[in-house]
């Protein structure tokens, strides 16, 4: 009887933080993928603005990706061997802001 | 006796368990653009603390690190560190799309000093950065605050 209660005892407990896990597994990001095309930017100095305007270039440049490379979101580009993990990949960074380590989860459109 | 002792022992620790869990609320932040009629744009959800520190980074929409550094304060805080953003990042938000976040935040976030930051950038467009700042108190939950250029509002929620 004793040892019955102990193992119960036990099992209780560890399944607490189990049960939390798995609910964390359970609520991994579904990342919904836009359909924006993204190209090179540039930033143009403005002298009547704050904030440099964005411009497009073409291939050829420092980061080694061409515009028609853009719309993927990191493949077929040599500069996406820094790109971060997506979502979903990896767990994401522990800056103590997310509640029990687990990334967002996103809609987009 | 016995068994009275063992039910004390249990929740007891499951009392001690628990509170890992529950220092966290769901929050959902809700990200509309305008029509700005321009390609998807690049997105960093940040946080800084009372004294204006970078605590950390929330999301990240847009999966390029070489267009980073259009994002200018959070390009600032963090050094272009893709740590920060990395298992949090998804795609760009296209023109008059949304994006809506579902997280887990800490308690110890809201009424405390912290803001909220969103850096917003786009092809061929002006870098806005810092677009949108607003505390997160639990008295602005579902107030809608307005972006100046891209950004047409953002609003948490619990």
């Amino acid at each position: 009887m004793k040892h019955t209660l102990t193992y119960t005892l036990l099992t209780a407990t560890a399944l607490v933080p189990l049960a939390a896990f798995a609910a964390g597994l359970r609520q991994d990001p579904n990342v919904a993928v836009s359909s924006p095309t993204e190209t090179m930017l540039l930033r143009v100095e403005s002298g009547d603005d704050d904030h440099g305007a964005l411009r497009r270039t073409g291939g050829g440049d420092d980061e080694g990706c061409s515009s028609e490379e853009d719309d993927d979101e990191g493949a077929g580009c040599t500069g996406g061997a820094n790109n971060p993990p997506p979502a979903g990949s990896v767990a994401p960074p522990s800056n103590g802001l997310l509640g029990n380590g687990k990334a967002p989860t996103v809609q987009s459109n | 006796m016995q068994i009275k002792s063992l039910l004390s022992a249990l929740a007891l620790t499951t009392a001690m368990t628990l509170p890992g869990y529950a220092m966290a609320r769901q929050v959902t932040l809700t990200t509309h653009l305008n029509n700005y009629g321009g390609n998807g744009a690049y997105l960093a959800i940040y946080v800084t603390d009372s004294s204006g520190a970078y605590a950390g980074s929330l999301w990240m929409a847009g999966g390029r690190a070489q267009y980073y550094r259009h994002l200018g304060d959070w390009m600032r805080y963090t050094g272009g560190n893709t740590g920060e953003v990395a298992g949090i990042t998804g795609a760009s938000v296209g023109s008059g799309g949304s994006l809506k976040l579902s997280v887990d935040l800490a308690d110890k976030l809201f009424d405390a000093g912290y803001t909220l930051h969103i850096d917003a950038a786009a092809e061929n467009m002006r870098e806005s950065p810092n677009e949108v700042h607003v505390p997160l108190t639990t008295k602005g939950a579902g107030k809608a605050i307005n972006g100046r250029r891209y950004i047409s509002d953002f609003t948490y929620s619990f």
